[in-house]
C-alpha cells in the first residue's frame, strides 16, 4: 500500500479538487511548474506499475500532444505552453486518483462528505456500470460483425452527419435499449433489498487522522494562494 | 386452514393501461417446508405472480389493480411496505449478473441489512451466516466482477438470505447456470427448505427444476392457476396437454459420415491475454455437411472461443482454421460469414432497427446482395423461423423475447450461411417453445448444410442432434452420436455433468397421479 492509500479518501478527493481547480484558475507559467511538480510528486508516490497505467496514460499523452499542436499552429506558444502544463499536471494528478482509489471507497467517501446515500450509491453503481458497457458495446460488436457489418464503410462518397449516425446505429441502438431495460431490473432488484426505505448504515467507516486533518488544511492553501496569484499577477 | 406459508386467495391484478388481467383469481398455498415450482409459458402470469407476492406490485408497479388476498402466515401482505416485505421474503431474480451492487462480495451481501439500518455488528454477522449457508466464505473477500455465473448466483441468495427472510422467491434462477452450477444450485435450494424456509421457484427449465424434488407444483395459463398439485402429477399433466404430440421423436436426420468439411478446425491453440491457463489446448475438429452437433461442456471451457474463431472474431494463437477449404486466418469477418452464420445468444445485443424488414435485410446488404435478392431470402429465413406472418414494418421491439429470438436466427439465416452456428439457442424460452423453434429449423428444407449449437441443455442435445461434442477445459474429450456420448457415465463426470439415462423416454418417469385441474 502506497502512503497515498493511507490516507483518508475524503482527504484525498479534497486535495484532488483543490489542485485541479488551482491548476485551472493560474495562468502564471512558474506557478504553473511549481504546481507541475507537485502533481508528478504525487504520482510517483503513488508507485503505480507503468504496465497497470500504460494504456490510459500513452492515450492521454497522445491526446495532450495533439492539443499543444494544433494551440501552437492556431494560438500563441505562450498559450500552447500554458495548456500543456495544465493538462500533463491534470494527467498526473487524476492517473493517481484514478489508480490509487479502491472503488468500494467511493460511496462512502461522498457520503460522508455529506452527499445523500442516493448520490453516493449512485457512484458506486457507475463504477460497477462501466465494465459492464463496455462489455455490452463489445458483444453487439462482435454480433454486427458476424452480420457482416464493417465499421470502415466501403461508399465514401457520402459523408455528412446523417450517414455517420446511421452507420454507427447498428452498434449504438442495441447497447443502450439493453441498458434502458436493464435499469428496470437493477432498480427492482435494489427496491427488493429495501434500498432507500430508510436511514440506511454504511457498514464502511471512515477515520481522519492527523496527516488526513495536515492535508485538507494544505489543500485549501493551496487553492487559496493560487486565487491570489491569480488575481496579483494575473 | 392453519398455514405458515404463502397464500393467495382470488389475486387478480391488471397493469395500468392494459385492459386484460396479467392474473386472473389465484388462488394457491406455497407451505412452508416445502419448494412450490410455478411454471408457465411467457405471459401466462408468472413474473405477475411474483411481484404481487414480494410486493414490486404496488410499491415498483403503480397504478394497476391489483385486488384479492395475499398472506404469509397469516398475516396480511398487502399493507406491508416494501422495507418490511423485504425482511419476510427474499427474492431471487434470473440475472444475478443484474442484482449484484457493490463491487466486493461482503458488501455485495451486506447491501440488504445496510438498508435496513441495523448496526455494524450486527450486518457482519448476518453477512458471515449467510456466506457460511451458502459455502462462500472463501469468496467474501473478492472483487464481484471475477465471479463465475453460480458464484455470482450464490451471493446473490446470500444478500438475499442476509435479511433473514422466511421465505425464498426465485425467478428463473438456473437461466444462466451451466449443468453442475444449476446442480449446486438446486441443492442449496432444497437445503433452504428443509431447513423451514417457505421456498417458491418458478422456472421454464421444467426438466431441470424437477430434479429439486418439489413437494408442489402450479401451472399457470394466460393469467390463470391451469394445475396445482403434486410435483409429481406435473409430467403426467403436462404429457396429456400434448396428447398426440409424442415429446421424443428423433427431429435430426441421420447423420451423413461422407459430407463435405465445410468448416475444420485444426489443433487450435489459444490463451486470452494475461490469462494464466490456455483457454483451448489443441482442438480439432471437422464440421460436415449433414452435422447437426450439440457442443456441450461447462462454462469457461472454451466451446464460444472455438465457434467466434469460425467467423474471426477471434483469431487462433496456433492452429489453423479452415472455412470451406480456405484458411480463415487470411479472411476478414465480413468475408467469413458468408460461410458460417454466427446467432448470438441474446438478440438485444443485435436488434437496431425500426422495423422488421430493415433489420432482417441489414445482413445480406452487408454482403452487397440486391434489394430483390434480400426480398426473396427475408421472406425464407422467416419461413424457416415460423414468422413469416409477421408484416415487414412491425417495429422488433415490439416483439416477445422468444419471436425476437427467431428474428436474431433469421437475420443470420438471411446470409444463407452453409454452416449455422447457434449460441444457447433456447436460453430464456420455455421448454415447449425452444423445441418448437429448433423443428421449425431443422424441418425446414433450406436451412444450413450443417448447423452447431452450443447450448447447456442435454436433454435437447439428445433430441435435436445428430452428434455431440462435449469440451472440457479446452480440449474436446468426446465426440460421438448423442446416446453413446450423453450416458457415459466416465465421460459426463470429466465434465462434471450427470450423465442421462439410457433409456430415450426420459418422460416416462412420471408418475400416475392424478392431478387435479384448477381451471
Amino acid at each position: 500500500m502506497s502512503h497515498i492509500q493511507r490516507l483518508d479518501p475524503r482527504a484525498r478527493v479534497t486535495f484532488y479538487i483543490c489542485l485541479t481547480t488551482a491548476l485551472l484558475v493560474v495562468n502564471d507559467l512558474r506557478v504553473l511548474t511549481v504546481l507541475l511538480i507537485l502533481s508528478a510528486a504525487v504520482l510517483l508516490m503513488a508507485r503505480l506499475a507503468w504496465a497497470r497505467i500504460r494504456q490510459v496514460a500513452l492515450g492521454v499523452l497522445i491526446f495532450i500532444m495533439v492539443i499543444t499542436t494544433l494551440n501552437l499552429l492556431f494560438r500563441s506558444p505562450l498559450e500552447a505552453a500554458q495548456q500543456a502544463i495544465r493538462a500533463v499536471a491534470m494527467a498526473s494528478a487524476s492517473l493517481a486518483m484514478m489508480f490509487t482509489f479502491d472503488p468500494a471507497d467511493l460511496g462512502i467517501t461522498f457520503r460522508r462528505m455529506g452527499f445523500p446515500d442516493r448520490f453516493a450509491f449512485a457512484l458506486d453503481l457507475t463504477v460497477r456500470f462501466v465494465p459492464m458497457l463496455m462489455r455490452d458495446f463489445r458483444i453487439t460488436m462482435d454480433a454486427q460483425r458476424s452480420r457482416g457489418y464493417e465499421l470502415e464503410s466501403r461508399d465514401r462518397s457520402l459523408r455528412s452527419v446523417l450517414t455517420v449516425g446511421r452507420r454507427f446505429a447498428p452498434l449504438i441502438v442495441p447497447v443502450v435499449v439493453r441498458t434502458v431495460l436493464e435499469a428496470e431490473d437493477r432498480a427492482n432488484a435494489m427496491d427488493l433489498r429495501a434500498f432507500g426505505t430508510g436511514r440506511r448504515t454504511w457498514l464502511r467507516t471512515l477515520h481522519m487522522r492527523p496527516p488526513d486533518y495536515v492535508l485538507v488544511a494544505a489543500s485549501f492553501a493551496l487553492l487559496a494562494g493560487a486565487v491570489a496569484v491569480r488575481f496579483t499577477l494575473g | 386452514m392453519v398455514n405458515n406459508g404463502i397464500q393467495t386467495t382470488d389475486l387478480t391484478y391488471t397493469y395500468a393501461g392494459r385492459e386484460s388481467s396479467a392474473l386472473y383469481d389465484v388462488s394457491i398455498t406455497c407451505r412452508a417446508g416445502e419448494i412450490t415450482l410455478i411454471v408457465g409459458q411467457s405471459g401466462s402470469g408468472k413474473t405477475t405472480l411474483a411481484r404481487c407476492i414480494n410486493g414490486l406490485i404496488p410499491h415498483t408497479y403503480k397504478g394497476g389493480t391489483l385486488r384479492g388476498e395475499l398472506r404469509f402466515a397469516d398475516e396480511s401482505l398487502k399493507h406491508l411496505s416494501l422495507a418490511q416485505l423485504a425482511r419476510r421474503i427474499g427474492t431471487v431474480m434470473q440475472d444475478p449478473d443484474r442484482q449484484i451492487v457493490a463491487t466486493r462480495v461482503f458488501y455485495d451481501i451486506a447491501f440488504g441489512p445496510e438498508n435496513l439500518g441495523l448496526p455494524r455488528d450486527e450486518i457482519r454477522a448476518r453477512v458471515h451466516e449467510a456466506a457460511e449457508q451458502l459455502h462462500i466464505t472463501h469468496l467474501l473477500d473478492r472483487d464481484t466482477h471475477t465471479l463465475s455465473g453460480g458464484e455470482l448466483q450464490k451471493v446473490v441468495i446470500a444478500g438475499a438470505l442476509a435479511m433473514r427472510p422466511r421465505a425464498l422467491l426465485l425467478d428463473e434462477p438456473l437461466a444462466s447456470l451451466d449443468p453442475p452450477s444449476a446442480r449446486d444450485a438446486l441443492a442449496v435450494f432444497r437445503r433452504l427448505a428443509d431447513s423451514g424456509l417457505t421456498v417458491i421457484m418458478i422456472e421454464h427449465r421444467l426438466r431441470e427444476a424437477l430434479g429439486v424434488r418439489p413437494e408442489h407444483a402450479i401451472a399457470l395459463n394466460g393469467g390463470e392457476v391451469a394445475f396445482d398439485g403434486a410435483a409429481a402429477g406435473l409430467l403426467a399433466w403436462l404429457d396429456a396437454k400434448r396428447n398426440g404430440h409424442p415429446v421424443n421423436r428423433a427431429a435430426s436426420p441421420p447423420r451423413r459420415d461422407n459430407g463435405d468439411v465445410l468448416l475444420a478446425f485444426r489443433n487450435i491453440t489459444f490463451a486470452y491475454p494475461g490469462a494464466r491457463q490456455a483457454q483451448l489446448r489443441g482442438v480439432s475438429l471437422d464440421v460436415r455437411a449433414g452435422d447437426v452437433i450439440a457442443l456441450i461442456g461447462p462454462n469457461g471451457a472454451g466451446k464460444s472461443t472455438l465457434c467466434k474463431m469460425a467467423v474471426g472474431l477471434i483469431r487462433p494463437g496456433a492452429g489453423q482454421v479452415l472455412v470451406a477449404g480456405q484458411d480463415a486466418g487470411r479472411a476478414t469477418t465480413a468475408q467469413l460469414v458468408r460461410t458460417v452464420g454466427y446467432v448470438f445468444q441474446n438478440p438485444a445485443a443485435m436488434l437496431f432497427a425500426n422495423t422488421l424488414g430493415e433489420e432482417l435485410a441489414f445482413g445480406p446488404r452487408n454482403l452487397g446482395l440486391a434489394d430483390a435478392q434480400i426480398a426473396t431470402r427475408i421472406k425464407q429465413a422467416l419461413a424457416m423461423v415460423g414468422l413469416d406472418h409477421l408484416p415487414l414494418d412491425q417495429s422488433p421491439f415490439s416483439l416477445s423475447f422468444g419471436q425476437q429470438k427467431r428474428v436474431a436466427m433469421a437475420g443470420v439465416l438471411a446470409m444463407q450461411p452453409r454452416v449455422l452456428i447457434l449460441d444457447e439457442p433456447t436460453a430464456g424460452l420455455d421448454d415447449g417453445t425452444a423445441e418448437e423453434l429448433l423443428d421449425q429449423l431443422l424441418s425446414a428444407t433450406a436451412r444450413p448444410e450443417a448447423i452447431v449449437m452450443v447450448t447447456h441443455d442435454l436433454m435437447l442435445a439428445r433430441r435435436f442432434a445428430n452428434r455431440v461434442v462435449l469440451m472440457v477445459a479446452g480440449q474436446v474429450i468426446a465426440d460421438g452420436a448423442p446416446d453413446d456420448v450423453l450416458t457415459s457415465a466416465e465421460v459426463m463426470r470429466q465434465a462434471g455433468f450427470d450423465p442421462l439415462p439410457a433409456l430415450t423416454d426420459d418422460f416416462a418417469t412420471a408418475t400416475t397421479d392424478v392431478p387435479h385441474s384448477a381451471s
